[in-house]
């Protein structure tokens, strides 16, 4: 019934079209007025009949000439291109829907659309001194909206899709629609088609839509400023590691050839030259009080302890490294339950030089061999940190996926919720293991 | 001007955590960044300190006290007995437990406070922590791969000596977790440039969302579609920026550098060039503000390295070679072993001239409307150390009528130190030094 209250009312107003071209071109950059906005204000927001004008002549972002001659367009289309355009195929569309009914609907659809925006925008515009209260009308506002949308938008959207999984056929054509939509929401994509999917879970939409605000969010933000008084409440915790204003770059230059040339004599056959002991040369330094001589005789004492991290594995622990990666994969905690002799952190550390050595390769070969039905797994593992092949266009790319298109409302929501569904490996890999289990399955099923 | 103090905050054992299996966040990008700028050999122009350890109480500064002993207690081997909370914190899949959890958090947490409190006292110019910047978390549970926010908690110490905080983000995904820790407030302006639409995560940051309450216009954002490139980013960071800076005044700076934004981002999917990223970090730079850099997202390991070496050569003015020097990890920038690599551009700019036209005006728009709030604190803020009472009993009348401006007069303006004046009392570092 709000339907054809809202059908009547456009039919109505369908002549106003070129007074809305008009208004439009008065303003060519409309997108918030806020002295216009807040004249919006006083007006009575209860009564939607007579926003619903102002609101039609509310500034479209869109190029207007564009909008008119798309809707000509489709006016002089066959009904059937019509049909193929809106994802319709002729089996579920209803006998009785015309050409002027569908331009009807879209256009409803179009002003809801506007017209949430533009309650949203109000919304935010209005006193919002109470958080609470705000975000209280607009779910109300919400609900409201949902009931007049899943008449037509969501339904039509829903049905979209299912036909889409139906026939790739269909799903070309849908892709048609889908452009059409885009052509209309593209200002809005975000706020309709979030309105579209209310109906799926609104306490959800609730969470993450609208920007909490009470105690139990916002940070505790004290009036005024203070001071730390004579003391620095942490002073005493950081460490300064190395200072480079106290002595001259050449001085530096020359202790740090110094400490290299005893570094070598004291372990000729070390491989790790170069900037993990320079680091150290420098905190030594610094620890010396900036005295080149103190720092190069505690240096040729070797007093410095070496690095804890970077000493050397054996071949015993190498290998139960190896081992515990192999079972438990990149479960560094696991790990450390077969390599007791070194902490998670060691095991971090060292796996990421393990993983560009030759060991690494040999590893991979041996566990190819091992467990044949892993390689794609270890593919994508051992791809992970350098991907400089990585080709986007082999993957699903979801920030460019519509929403009509492969995604479903809820994995979507998901997506929003998790940042890491937005990993394209993530869903390879998932696909991958799916296809390995369908394969399995169907195997088995054979046999 | 390029002799700004730079302090440089990193903790050698940062980088020794790791995720789990498959988890896109890889803690070790932050030993590959230290490695990378020591071998090119910044470490002449910065103090390097080994920063303070955050403690629970410093977490608590903003966030809950359950959920920081939830961290605290919480291991990978006593999961289970925690699995109800699991679901309560928001830990999971997103945000794993791992060995180490809360030391990780306290590491980053603590070395975006020392940033801080080294800006406060005055110490240096320019913080850099890039293992900080985890501007998901929010009070009460964890987000998108941040547990503790060190942002909003650097920032509350920075409101300690500064009337106003600018915090900036260039992360493709929207800074949520610190816009709304300072949605209410004015103190704090969040602005925050991001990808925005198609259920791209965190799925906030719409340009209608302004702040609320005294906060209101105090929250500025920017949302992007895929694709955007160096030139464009510029064309809409820098007006806004500058727009912001004339009208806001900050006193400080904290800029979210995350590295997600680059062009081959495994998560993320806009075309910035290391250039174009360093670019907007540049930009900062030279507004000549005491600045906090920190690090945040960042999924490909070898550009998050590129990035953010490139940008700590920047913030201390000092060229580097394109050419990656030989250091431990060298391999992993193979084939090329180039710091500024080839932009592939996989996605074509879905932002239009027209659309950043709008949004730059739409937030122009929103931010006059800030210099026509009544802002409580571009008035003088006195500190709580003076002894305030003592002080206004001192008659006017006893005031030397001859003396312009008496020692009590003067005593009494208190002002900000860090306040910009145009006249002697300036303290904007410009040709001064």
């Amino acid at each position: 019934m709000a339907d054809d209250e809202v059908v009547s009312k456009l039919e109505e107003s369908q002549p106003i079209n070129g007074n809305i071209d008009t208004i439009e071109d008065d303003e060519s950059l409309p997108v918030d007025d806020l002295s216009k906005d807040k004249d919006y204000e006083q007006v009575d927001e209860a009564d939607d009949e007579t926003t619903m004008e102002e609101e039609e002549a509310l500034p479209e972002l869109e190029d207007p000439l564009r909008e008119i001659r798309f809707l000509e367009e489709e006016s002089n289309m066959p009904i059937h291109e019509l049909m193929v355009m809106y994802g319709y195929s002729k089996n579920t569309i209803p006998e009785t829907s015309t050409k002027k009914k569908k331009k009807k609907k879209k256009k409803k659809k179009k002003s809801s659309s506007k017209k949430s925006k533009d309650k949203k925008r109000k919304k935010k515009l209005s006193t919002s001194s109470d958080g609470v209260a705000e975000k209280k009308s607009k779910s109300s506002d919400r609900r409201r909206l949902v009931e007049e949308n899943t008449g037509d938008s969501s339904t039509k959207m829903s049905e979209e899709t299912s036909k889409e999984n139906e026939s790739v056929k269909d799903g070309k054509e849908c892709d048609e629609a889908s452009k059409l939509l885009d052509l209309y929401m593209a200002e809005l994509d975000q706020v309709q088609s979030e309105d579209e999917d209310e109906d799926y879970k609104p306490h959800w939409e609730l969470h993450w839509k609208s920007v909490n605000v009470g105690v139990d969010f916002q940070a505790l933000v004290t009036d005024g400023l203070s001071t730390y008084g004579d003391v620095m409440p942490y002073e005493n915790n950081d460490e300064l590691l190395w200072d480079p204003n106290v002595l001259g770059e050449d001085l530096i230059e020359d202790y740090l050839t110094k400490i290299q040339q005893i570094t070598k004599a004291l372990k000729p056959k070390s491989k790790v030259v170069g900037i993990r002991d320079n680091e150290k040369a420098l905190y030594l330094l610094v620890q010396c009080g900036h005295d080149v001589a103190e720092a190069l005789r505690r240096m040729s004492l070797n007093v410095v302890p070496l690095e804890k991290s970077l000493s050397v594995w054996s071949e015993d622990e190498t290998l139960k490294f190896e081992m515990g990666l192999l079972l438990s994969g990149k479960n560094f905690h696991a790990i450390q339950k077969e390599v007791k002799t070194r902490s998670v952190a060691e095991l971090v550390h060292f796996y990421y030089f393990w993983k560009k050595s030759d060991r690494h390769d040999q590893f991979e070969r041996k566990q190819v061999s091992m467990r044949p039905e892993m390689k794609q797994w270890q593919h994508w593992e051992s791809e992970e940190d350098q991907d400089s092949d990585f080709d986007t266009s082999m993957f699903p790319d979801n920030s460019h996926d519509d929403s009509e298109d492969s995604l479903n409302a809820a994995e979507n929501k998901a997506q929003m919720k998790c940042l890491i569904y937005a990993d394209r490996k993530r869903q390879v890999r998932k696909k991958a293991t799916n296809n390995a289990c369908s394969n399995t399955n169907t195997s088995t099923n054979t046999n | 001007m390029s002799n700004k103090r730079v302090f440089y905050f990193y903790n050698p054992d940062v980088g020794n955590f790791h995720y789990g299996p498959a988890h896109p966040m890889k803690p070790h990008r932050l030993s590959v960044i230290h490695s990378l700028v020591l071998n090119y050999g910044l470490y002449n122009k910065m103090k390097i300190y080994r920063p303070y350890r955050a403690s629970a109480h410093d977490m608590c500064r903003f966030h809950h006290d359950e959920y920081i002993e939830f961290l605290q207690r919480v291991t990978p081997q006593n999961l289970t007995t925690y699995s109800k909370y699991l679901n309560h914190f928001n830990v999971g899949e997103d945000c794993p437990v791992f060995e180490g959890l809360y030391d990780f958090c306290s590491m980053y947490t603590g070395a975006s406070l020392d940033g801080a409190m080294k800006l406060n006292k005055n110490c240096c110019d320019i913080a850099i922590n890039w293992s900080g910047g985890l501007h998901h978390a929010k009070k009460f549970e964890a987000s998108g791969f941040c547990y503790v926010n060190d942002i909003v908690i650097a920032i509350l110490e920075l409101l300690k000596y500064h009337p106003r905080v600018l915090y900036i983000d260039i992360d493709v995904h929207h800074g949520d977790g610190v816009q709304e820790a300072f949605y209410l407030t004015d103190r704090v302006m969040t602005v925050s440039f991001h990808k925005y639409g198609n259920w791209f995560f965190p799925g906030t940051g719409d340009m209608y969302e302004i702040g609320a309450d005294v906060g209101r216009y105090y929250s500025v954002n920017v949302p992007l579609k895929e694709g955007i490139d160096d030139f464009s980013y510029s064309q809409v960071f820098k007006p806004v920026i500058q727009h912001v800076m004339d009208l806001y005044q900050p006193t400080a700076i904290v800029l979210q550098c995350g590295a997600d934004s680059l062009n081959g981002d495994r998560l993320g999917c806009f075309n910035l060039s290391t250039k174009g990223h360093g670019e907007c970090v540049k930009f900062i730079k030279d507004l000549n503000v005491p600045l906090l850099t920190v690090g945040g997202g960042g999924y490909t390991l070898r550009n998050v390295a590129r990035c953010w070496t490139y940008e700590t050569s920047l913030l201390i003015d000092e060229e580097i070679s394109n050419t990656i020097p030989e250091h431990e990890y060298r391999d992993y920038f193979a084939p090329d072993f180039l710091l500024h690599p080839e932009v592939v551009t996989r996605q074509e700019n879905a932002n239009s001239k027209q659309y950043l036209e709008l949004i730059v005006k739409h937030t122009y728009d929103n931010l006059k409307m800030v210099q026509h709030s009544p802002s409580v604190q571009i008035q003088n803020v006195p500190g709580d150390a003076l002894p305030t009472e003592e002080f206004n009993a001192i008659a006017l009348d006893e005031v030397d009528p001859d003396v312009r401006q008496s020692q009590v007069e003067l005593d009494r303006r208190v002002d900000a130190p860090n306040e910009f004046y145009q006249d002697d009392k300036d303290q904007d570092f410009d040709e001064t030094r």
